[in-house]
């Protein structure tokens, strides 16, 4: 039934801003800390306080305004978002409403409509009885709420923008992005029409998506239903839906008892934002390399294969490493191979964070060398740098107690690939008689009577001059 | 909006206040007064004239992201109506509506 309709899905993403302090008071901005020890007047909304806005947070949003191509606005207005629940101390949330810092811009081609500061809600629990216990050390922290355009077209492009948007704040510094830990928030938006029409359906939203997996699913699966609906006769109706991790479903959210009626007004507390163009030059001044300049660097430069680069990309310590490993190396692609296939290992296998990989790229780096160097064979090169994640030793100390260097001098080989010869006359035999592809017998009883030291390239040279000349 | 008719008890509901019968009908009467100064002002002709922000002169001032330490919690807390382990405890916003209505 999907192939008849297709999806018209938006996304509204929150992230909190990785600033130090809260968006309107000098609280920490923290994350765990015993409930409401991050705690001030502003912040739980004493009457006589007043908001002052943390200029980093207004940096971070414009950082990715041009990090998006956006339109900043150095003239933008704070507003009041009016609803009673306790988790706004206030009564009202602090947003912007109509008068957003940010508009436009794009990623991956989906267009974004604006992007408001804002101050996020205190933590609240429901107790069995009906109350409710609040923590306020969440109460402020900035938040920047991105709203898109609905031009995603699949659950699946749903799911590959989050992910680019999630690396470009990240590299952007502007937040950790940990879901788990409510730094960045999606609710969807989904309707289906038939395909070639360019109407738009009745619109669903979609909440409770706690992972890019879920959006995904969520999205698939209000899809499915929605043409369901359709095709037999039905209607969709507006509303929002929880996504049911478990059941993996949507189902209708209790409706409201009362439509929304914010009672949006200005902030009379907050003159209007006004930012200088000297200001805003300074924040372009120090926007880092984002991940898809990067990505065009690294293939320029470097010239590794998509997957590896994908690798090196996920995460901007990554591409610190690999560019410190690579530094002195005459086949950087080597690099990246290693620290996308062994060093990514290690990392996903510990739960470790690039910062606590046990090595330096000055540590790896000179056994790189000696596979450069052909000194050491690819397997023995895994079997040092185990040893050295164990034992923290240099690369050099362990090849050399345990005998790894590759055997290439002719000296050392010529005689043992003169004794296989000896060895195997039938081999010879059939070698002189045009069967060439019995070298690799002969290769491989070097390599056996040499406990795989030998260095294979040099052991085929040695064993085809031999072959020849005599 | 009609300023003979602002929507008081809907309003009142929003910011969960319970208002009696005779409260309605006075904030209606001043709420109509205050409004109709303001339509009054309506009728002004303002083409050309620029908004307004502020009566006087000032620019929104922006903190340094430096943190300060927070407050001692006992004391945060000692102007709270109710505490339960370090929590704010507060009746359910949902089971106020539903007596209300
Ligand atoms: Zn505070």
């Amino acid at each position: 039934m999907t192939a008849e309709f297709e999806p018209v899905i938006g996304l509204e993403i929150h992230v909190e801003l990785a600033t130090r302090r809260k968006m309107f008071c000098g609280c920490p901005n923290t994350y765990g800390k015993e409930p409401n020890t991050v705690v001030c007047p502003v912040c739980m909304g004493h009457p006589g306080t007043l908001p002052v806005p943390n200029e980093e947070a207004v940096a971070r949003a414009v950082q990715l305004g041009l990090a998006l191509g956006a339109e900043i606005h150095p003239f933008s207005l704070f507003f009041r978002k009016n609803y009673f629940y306790p988790d706004l101390p206030k009564g009202y949330q602090i947003t912007q409403y109509s008068a957003s810092i940010l508009t436009g811009g794009s990623l991956q081609g989906v267009r974004i409509e604006r992007a408001n500061l804002e101050e996020e809600t205190a933590k609240s629990y429901h107790t069995e009885t009906g109350d409710v216990l609040l923590d306020y050390n969440r109460a402020g922290i900035p938040l920047l709420e991105i709203v898109t355009h609905p031009d995603i077209r699949s659950p699946e492009q749903a799911r590959a923008f989050l992910e680019e948007l999630r690396l470009l704040l990240i590299y952007l510094g502007i937040s950790e992005c940990d879901m788990e830990k409510g730094q960045l928030r999606v609710d969807a938006n989904i309707s289906v029409r038939p395909v070639g029409s360019g109407s738009f359906g009745t619109k669903v939203e979609i909440k409770n998506l706690n992972s890019f997996r879920s959006v995904e699913h969520a999205l698939r699966y209000e899809w499915e239903r929605q043409a369901a609906l359709i095709s037999s006769g039905g209607t969709v109706e507006q509303e929002t839906r929880l996504w049911d991790e478990f059941q993996k479903e949507t189902r209708p959210m209790r409706s409201k008892e009362e439509a929304e009626d914010y009672r949006y007004f200005m902030e009379p507390d907050l003159p209007p934002l006004q930012l200088s163009r000297t200001w805003l030059e300074e924040q372009r001044a120090h926007l880092p390399e984002l991940p898809e300049q990067r990505r065009k660097r690294y293939r320029e430069v470097y010239h590794l294969s998509d997957k590896v680069l994908e690798a090196l990309i996920a995460d901007p310590a990554y591409g610190r490493y690999f560019e410190q490993l690579a530094e002195g190396l005459s086949r950087p692609e080597l690099a990246g191979n290693w620290v996308a296939v062994h060093v990514l290992r290690v990392l996903k296998a510990e739960h470790l964070s690039m910062e606590d990989f046990p090595l330096s790229p000055d540590q790896l780096r000179p056994l790189l060398r000696m596979i450069e160097e052909e000194r050491i064979s690819h397997s023995a090169a895994q079997e040092v740098f185990e040893e050295m994640l164990r034992t923290g030793r240099d690369a050099a100390s362990i090849v050399e107690e345990r005998g790894l260097e590759q055997v290439s001098s002719d000296a050392s080989l010529l005689p043992v690939v003169r004794a296989v010869l000896d060895a195997h006359p039938e081999i010879v035999e059939k070698y002189r008689r045009g069967k060439t592809g019995v070298l690799g017998v002969l290769i491989g009883a070097v390599m056996k009577e040499t406990r795989g030291r030998a260095n294979p390239q040099k052991v085929r040279e040695l064993l085809m001059r031999e072959l020849e000349t005599s | 909006m009609d300023v003979r008719r602002f929507p008081v008890p809907h309003i009142a509901h929003l910011a969960r206040l319970d208002l009696s019968e005779e409260e309605i009908q006075r904030f209606e009467k001043q709420f109509a007064s205050i409004l109709s100064a303001f339509s009054a002002l309506r009728e002004l002709d303002l083409t050309g004239v620029e908004p307004l922000w502020t009566p006087v002169p000032h620019t929104l001032r922006l903190a340094k992201d430096q943190p300060d330490r927070p407050y001692d919690r006992n004391q945060m807390l000692e102007d709270a109506p109710d505490v339960f382990q370090f929590y704010l405890r507060l009746p359910s916003p949902l089971r106020s509506v539903r007596k209300k209505q």
